[in-house]
């Protein structure tokens, strides 16, 4: 299991990072422009990412623009068709409508919001790895 | 009796005892020359009274050797109790046709052979007669040629094993080819690079179609390809494949329609990914080999029974057709019309053939007829299930569990509008006793309800009766509850005042990413699942009416908002809460506050920069970034500052930001000073 963590905060990207490390392999990077590119590395490297935590509001491309930027990109380079393809959990303190309507429509997977907890954050996982963290 | 009379009967005696050893001589030639071992035994004992000349030859024993001594003396069957078994048989039917055993000869090997036997009597005795058929040679002969059979398959197996690893390996450097390409093409380029790059990424991908292709059909070929069963939608599922074609469609100027009967059944599982690849081969080609007029798509179900259900689809163009010499191999391997297709619509000739295999492997046949110069019609049936989820079984568990979370009270919460009146709730659900329940839940908690029963009177109710939120059960008989939100939604856009959306929240039986995707794509502003909890209907409720901004929630999160209230909001910094939050890791609650207090100083000196630059949309963001963090830690007084500044940032008040940053430079002394305390507890 290999996940990404998108996160601007420190304390918020230690958090996470701390939770889940003991149940997959956890890299970190600090904003979007970074997240695609890690994304792509990921495949090009052949180990690509199995989940993306992502927060929103971030300097350089924020979550919105990735989830879009993410699916685009698996289909048009890939064919990967959703539901298939790398999992997007947003993980953000954002809760307004339209933003939780706009990562939907954009096909992120879940959508939590912070501040997370070590259940919450395992429980949404283990939505789509049943296994994880077992 | 005279002399010669008695000469004569002599004669005649001696003629008859001479015809009679001819005769006796005759039939013996034929017992021991008739090609086939025969033997004749005592019923019993199985001790041998004769056996012929092809026994013999076949069982290496000379007649001597054999004759007086029973079949297990001579140990003729391996396994004893098997001349038993053919006794009883024997006794039971009158006869044994053609039974297969083994029968050891001289030379000690084992032979099989198929004994047909029957009892008589000779001297008023009971034998048995055995005829004996050695089947080995063909025996052996059709096990060699299953072998070979085995062999060529594997040998086939092995290739296409071959070729889908080969495939593999060629993805992994194509990955790396699109891949870096795609982040090239995303860095700043001269125009002539990124002309470049594009051709790079163009023909990537086009040896990715065709390296997937490849890889397809020898999964499939190889046994390797598994059928992924999963609810889904059939019609949506259809149209997404049209309105994705009707791009190319409308460039070539020719139109495209999707048929689906009013009545057909939406909500099946199957393999749905299996079904879009044959949809979009299929209408693609139609498409594709379409200059003028139109492509068609046709669904309709052909046979229901129970849960199960065979679709018809049938996709018909006006397009070149396919000549009569080449109908009969369309769906083979590496075949298109002509190479010149090839060259004139490019491909890999394996679409049809992956599509035929894909069709064959869910279960369905297809055919196709095609007049050259006129169109083609492929027509294909696929089996898929129901989505057994009728309402009657839903219901059923669901009132009991309803009416059990009634019993739990309904907490003193005063649920009126900001103009203090009794809020109006629009209750859309079919199932009346599930509706009833709801209605209980929410009159009992002060609000006024109206109850209808379809998507259809929801909007009629919606558009007559100011309502101050909807909730909408999403499976309903006309127009269900999706679609009368996306109903509902478009009104709201298009109508000339500028009210604010009505808050809906949807009613499911189950909730997975895909329905809440659903959900979410249709307007609505949360979901729950059934059935309906009373604490989640009314916290749903009061964040939804009463702060209009905190809109839409997942399950778990009006849940922790539930939490979060009963929570004491006065405690600056709540460390039992971080604790739980974190799992109970006690170090690393002191990690994380050791590195929030060590950040928090750099976070607060960069809003008061964003601040003397007065670039608000930058100190926004900046408290953003603080709140999360104070929040994730539970510092609860300065997620709260936090969320004062970024709201002041908004307002773009300076003076406010000022104020505010002040308090959170104190707070921030006063939580270094106490929080470390804490921490050394």
């Amino acid at each position: 299991m290999k996940i990404l963590i998108v996160e601007d905060d420190f304390t918020c990207r230690m958090m996470m990072q701390r939770l889940l490390e003991a149940h997959g392999k956890c890299d970190v990077v600090i904003n979007g422009k970074e997240a695609v590119e890690a994304f792509i590395f990921g495949i090009v490297e052949g180990k690509p990412y199995d989940l993306i935590l992502l927060d929103i509001m971030m300097p350089e491309m924020d979550g919105q623009e990735v989830v879009k930027e993410v699916r685009r990109i698996e289909e048009e380079e890939w064919g990967i068709i959703y539901p298939k393809g790398i999992k997007i959990i947003m993980t953000t303190a954002l809760d307004d409508p339209k933003n939780v309507v706009t990562a939907f429509k954009s096909l992120c997977d879940a959508y939590l919001v912070k501040p997370v907890t070590e259940q919450s954050l395992i429980a949404a996982i283990r939505e789509f790895f049943p296994d994880f963290g077992r | 009796m005279q002399v010669s009379q008695l000469e004569a009967l002599f004669a005649a005696c001696r003629t008859s005892e001479a015809d009679l050893r001819r005769s006796l001589d005759k039939y013996t030639v034929f017992f021991q020359k008739i090609p086939a071992l025969i033997a004749v035994t005592h019923f019993h004992d199985g001790l041998f009274v004769d056996v012929n000349e092809v026994f013999c030859h076949e069982t290496g024993y000379t007649r001597e050797e054999v004759i007086g001594r029973t079949v297990f003396e001579m140990n003729f069957y391996p396994d004893r109790y098997k001349r038993k078994e053919l006794i009883n048989i024997l006794l039971q039917n009158g006869f044994v046709d053609n039974m297969e055993m083994t029968f050891r000869i001289k030379s000690g090997e084992d032979r099989i052979v198929k004994i047909t036997a029957r009892s008589l009597l000779i001297d008023n005795k009971e034998h048995l007669l055995a005829i004996i058929d050695d089947v080995n040679d063909q025996i052996s002969r059709s096990a060699e040629l299953h072998r070979a059979i085995e062999e060529a398959e594997a040998a086939s197996r092995m290739k296409s094993e071959f070729v889908a690893n080969m495939s593999h390996e060629i993805r992994t450097p194509m990955n790396g080819i699109i891949g870096l390409t795609t982040l090239l093409l995303r860095t700043e380029l001269t125009e002539k690079q990124r002309e470049y790059g594009l051709a790079v990424q163009s023909s990537a991908r086009s040896l990715m179609k065709i390296v997937n292709n490849v890889l397809d059909f020898s999964k499939i070929e190889a046994g390797r390809m598994d059928l992924e069963i999963f609810p889904f939608d059939l019609k949506k599922t259809c149209e997404e494949i049209v309105n994705f074609l009707s791009f190319q469609a409308e460039i070539k100027n020719i139109e495209i329609n999707l048929i689906t009967p009013e009545d057909m059944v939406r909500h099946v599982s199957g393999d749905e990914h299996k079904l879009k690849q044959i949809l979009m081969n299929i209408i693609g080609n139609a498409v594709k080999f379409t200059s003028e007029g139109s492509v068609s798509v046709n669904l309709k179900p052909v046979s229901v029974s129970g849960e199960d259900m065979v679709v018809c689809f049938s996709v018909t163009d006006t397009g070149t057709g396919i000549p009569e010499e080449k109908k009969d191999n369309i769906f083979d391997a590496f075949s298109q019309g002509d190479s010149s297709t090839t060259r004139r619509y490019g491909g890999t000739g394996l679409g049809l053939t992956i599509t035929k295999q894909l069709v064959e492997l869910m279960g369905g046949t297809i055919e196709c007829e095609s007049v050259e110069g006129v169109g083609s019609t492929f027509r294909f049936t696929i089996p898929l299930r129901i989505d057994a989820q009728s309402h009657q079984s839903q219901s059923g568990k669901g009132v009991d569990d309803n009416i059990r979370s009634l019993g739990c009270a309904v907490q003193g919460d005063n649920f009126t509008g900001i103009d203090g009146k009794a809020m109006n709730i629009l209750v859309a659900e079919d199932d009346a006793i599930n509706s009833r329940v709801i209605i209980e839940i929410l009159e009992q908690a002060g609000f006024r309800v109206h109850a209808v029963g379809t998507g259809r009177q929801a909007m009629a109710a919606w558009q007559h009766v100011a309502f101050d939120l909807i909730i909408m059960d999403v499976q309903m008989p006309e127009m269900n509850g999706l679609e009368a939100t996306e109903a509902i939604r478009a009104k709201e856009k298009s109508r000339t005042c500028k009210q604010p959306p009505i808050p809906v929240i949807a009613l499911t039986a189950h909730a997975n990413a895909e329905d809440r995707r659903r959900c979410m794509a249709a307007g609505m502003d949360a979901y729950l699942t059934k059935p309906v909890v009373v604490n989640e209907l009314l916290c749903n409720i009061r964040t939804l009416t009463k702060t209009p901004h905190d809109g839409p929630l997942r399950k778990a999160d009006a849940t922790e908002e539930c939490k979060k209230v009963s929570l004491s909001r006065n405690e600056f910094f709540d460390r039992e809460a971080l604790l739980r939050r974190v799992g109970g890791k006690e170090t690393l609650v002191s990690e994380l506050i050791g590195h929030f207090l060590k950040d928090l100083p750099m976070q607060i000196e960069e809003i008061s920069r964003a601040m003397t630059d007065g670039d608000f949309s930058l100190l926004g963001s900046h408290a953003h970034r603080l709140k999360g963090a104070a929040a994730t830690i539970c510092a609860n007084q300065a997620a709260a500052l936090a969320d004062q500044i970024q709201l002041a940032a908004k307002e773009e008040n300076l003076l406010k930001t000022d104020s505010l940053l002040k308090e959170l430079r104190e707070h921030y002394a006063y939580l270094n000073a106490n929080i470390k305390e804490g921490g050394n507890r």
